[in-house]
This record gives C-alpha cells, structure tokens and sequence, in this order.
C-alpha cells in the first residue's frame, strides 16, 4: 500500500526547500499545467521567488505549451465524412425504433448489435470459481481485514478461474473480433479496454461476460499462444488496494508472484484488472509491457 | 409511446449538442493515429456511433470531449472496423509523411500561400516537432495541451496511471523544448 496514491515531493510547510533540480523534474511541467497540490504550489511558488533560471524554464514551458495549444494542426472533418456520420446515426436511430417495435425491448444498441451477446439467462454456466467471487466480494463489501501476502482473495478467484479456463473457456460473447467484446463489456459498464497481446503470439480466444454474487459485472478475456495462455480479469474496485507482497511495480503494473502464477494488478479508473499467467515473471512482464497502452 | 420516440429524439438532440462539436478534435486525433485519411475516417466514424451507442453512459456535466477521446483510444487499441484496409498502423514513427501528404489538405488554407507563408509555417514547426516525439509522448502531450484535458481525463483516455500521465508530459515538453528552442529564439518566445 505504501506509495499508492501519494503524492510525490509533497513537503510541509517551510521545511526541505525545492532545489533547482527537484523543481524542474517533479514540479515544473505540472506547475505549467496547474496540476499541482496546494502545498506543493506553495513550495513552488517558493522556489521560483528566489530563482530566476527557474522562472525563465517555468517562462519557456508555458511559451512551449501556449505554442502546441495555438499551433498544432486542427483539421475540419471533411463535409462528406460529416454526412456519413449524420447518416449512420439516422441508421442507427431507425434500427432501434424498429428493434423496439419488433422486440418490444428497446437496446440502444443497433439490431444487429444486440445479437453478439447473450447471458444464457436460462441456461446460466456458473464457474465454480463463483463461490471464490462471493468470498472476495464480501470480504471486500464488508469490510474483512485486508487480504494477508499468503493469502489474496481475489487473486484466488483470480487462479481458479484461470485453471478452469485454461481446460474450458466457454465465451458467451458471440463473437471474437476485439471491437464486438469490448462493445459487449462497454454494455455492461467494464472498461472497454482489451488488451492486445498479439506481437507476443498469443491469440485473443473470446470474450465472457458474469456477475459477481452482488449484481456487478465481471468480465473474463482468454489469450491463448505457443508459449502458454492469459486471462484478464475486469471487475469492479471495490476498494481494493494493491496487496503486500508485489515482485515489482511498473508504470501503474503491480506484479506478484502468487502460488506459481504470474499475476499483475492494475487500476482502469473504477476497476481493477488482474492478468493471470503461468509464464515465467520475466517474461510475463515482458508480455504485459509489450502489450500495454 | 409518445414518450418512448421522444426519449429517442431527446437522445439525438443532446447527442448533437454535447457530442458533435468535438468531432473536428476527434477527427485530428484520429488522423495522428492511423495516420491515413481512410483509416482515420473509419475511426472517426466507429467512435462516433459507439458514443451514440452508448452515449446513456455518458454523465452530463464532466468532460464530453475526453469521454469521446477515451472511446477513439480504445476503439484504435482494440482494432476497429475499418471498410476496406487490413491493418493499423502500430508502429509510431513515420506518421506526419503520410498524414502530410495524402490526407491533411482539406482545408482552404492548405493551398493559400498567404496562410502558408505566416500560419502555416509555424504550424509544420510545431507539427515537426511533435512528429519527433514517441506515440506515447505525443499523445500525452496533445490531450494535455492541445485537447485541454486535466491529467485525471488523459489517465482514463489513454487506461495508464496519473504519474504516468505526469511524467509523460514532462519529458515530452522537456523534448519539445529543445526542439523547437532555435526557432523559438527566432521569435523570441525563449531566451538564447
């Protein structure tokens, strides 16, 4: 937890002067930008009182900025592209008027939209992993002590239900291009984000939509390669924070070695996502870093 | 009924007045990325119909532009549909040359000498610079001070944390700095 949402060179007051250096690395760009904390303003402005190279940098970059802002190429989208897009939209409005007068349902998705994705309401495939998901899910809604380093209750559910996809993943979005499952998590309010670990030489294997014992969504995507698979994981916060124990922290990608498995934590603003592999740390990290946005 | 076709209307209506007038953002933006007029038109387009789609998502009130932004990113990262083409192009290093070249003459001004010799200089200084930077830089920076985006907004467009988002900018100004150093002198914008 230590770190996490800390911010970096806050300083109390009238202690640990901002020296040239930690003023242009830590605070420079981000003064210019107005996305300092109050104190940190306060040591800023501070410094730059009794610095005049400061002033002149801090000058330059709101020069630099000022400059990308007035100058950078801003095209009108063509007229005939415009149409298009109005024309789409009309398209779109008289599929959901005709889905609505057919189904009696109206989706906003377009008709041929709303058939990618079904949750077999009546036949519900329930993961045994769900049991896992429940015990994560209350500990996390009612306040269970912090998951312990020997033992992470999501990252459990995490592996289980790994384990069970790598014998049988059963996708229930019916379709596996990326952009059908990302609209199909995106329905169900999950990042749309999927992860494209193609240069790695794994292939996207579909996409599978369930619910937590507590209503909200969870979304399970399966890449399989030559040199092993990977599940990604969206679900919901839920208040949790990166657990003791991680290997490694890499540009917002927390990594832990857990019972034998690979896994990485991360944050999508409102959701966690955990990547479960069997693969050797080195080259999982590889993986996740090849791949990420 | 009455209701349910007004709710649709009303749908459209807010879609136009909140959506649509951040297509000319979004359209540059997608041009930067797949770096092609007819990539970028099918970007363009998917985006805007997905944000259609699922524009009931959409709170009123916080920032529309980067709620779009953040449906074109994802929609470039998870590969959209494009009408006619196979593949996007993921590398990020021979961008402007294209774009340049084959696309980005829609406007008047492209072809006005006057707009050539003044703005227009400036602009292709400017865009030299930024074609100079890694993707990830650029698309930092241009969220940042080009698109106007607060470092939270560009953390959920881009999917990577606030302090990447920080350090991207600062580096990415730190190269444009010096990249556009002489010719800011010129001018007088920075000191020699």
């Amino acid at each position: 937890m230590e770190g996490f949402g800390t911010p970096v060179g806050v300083k109390r007051a009238g202690h640990d002067r901002v020296d040239c250096g930690t003023y242009i690395e830590k605070y420079l760009s981000a003064h210019v930008d107005g996305e300092l904390s109050a104190a940190e303003l306060g040591d800023a402005e501070e410094h730059l009182a009794g610095c005049v190279n400061c002033r002149a940098r801090f000058a330059e970059q709101r020069a630099v900025k000022a400059l990308l802002r007035e100058r950078a190429e801003m095209r009108r989208t063509p007229p005939m592209v415009r149409g298009s897009i109005l024309a789409a939209l009309d398209a779109a409005d008289a599929a959901d008027a005709s889905s609505a007068a057919g189904r009696g349902r109206a989706r906003s998705a377009g008709a041929d939209r709303a058939r990618l994705f079904s949750m077999r309401r009546a036949r519900v495939w329930i993961p045994a992993a769900m049991a896992a998901v429940a015990v994560f899910v209350f500990v996390m809604l009612h306040g269970g002590a912090p998951p312990k380093a020997h033992a992470i209750a999501p990252f459990d559910l995490a592996i289980d239900n790994y384990k069970q996809f790598v014998e049988h993943f059963e996708p229930n979005v019916k379709s596996t291009s990326p952009a059908d499952i990302s609209d199909a998590y995106m329905d169900h309010q999950l990042p749309g984000f999927l992860w494209n670990f193609e240069p790695r030489g794994y292939k996207l294997i579909g996409g599978r939509l369930d619910r937590l014992h507590d209503g909200s969504p969870v979304s399970y995507t399966f890449y399989r390669g030559d040199s092993g698979t990977i599940l990604c994981i969206y679900m919901k916060l839920h208040g949790l924070q990166p657990p003791a124990g991680e290997i490694e922290e890499f540009a917002g990608h927390h990594y832990y070695q857990y019972k034998g498995y690979s896994i990485c934590l991360s944050y999508p603003p409102g959701f966690i996502c955990i990547l479960v592999s069997q693969r050797q740390m080195e080259q999982f990290v590889q993986d996740v870093v090849d791949s990420a946005p | 009924m009455a209701d349910k076709s007004g709710t649709g209307a009303d749908r459209r209506k807010r879609f136009e007045d909140e959506a649509l007038p951040h297509l000319d953002a979004l359209y540059t933006m997608a041009l930067r990325l797949a770096r092609n007029a007819d990539d970028a038109n099918d970007l363009l387009q998917e985006t805007v119909l997905r944000a259609y789609r699922f524009f009931h998502q959409f709170e009123s009130g916080t920032n529309c532009r980067a709620w779009m932004l953040t449906i074109l990113f994802n929609n470039f990262r998870n590969g959209y549909r494009k009408s006619s083409r196979e593949q996007p192009a993921s590398s990020t290093d021979e961008f402007d040359r294209k774009v340049e070249g084959e696309s980005l003459r829609t406007d008047p001004a492209g072809s006005n000498p006057e707009a050539i010799l003044s703005g227009q200089a400036i602009e292709s200084e400017v865009e030299t610079a930024l074609a100079g930077l890694a993707g990830e830089f650029r698309e930092a920076i241009l969220l940042v001070d080009v698109e106007e985006l607060s470092y939270r907004e560009v953390s959920g467009v881009l999917n990577i944390p606030i302090g990447t988002v920080k350090s991207r900018v600062s580096r990415a100004r730190a190269i444009l700095r010096d990249a556009l150093a002489s010719f800011a002198k010129e001018r007088g914008i920075i000191r020699p």
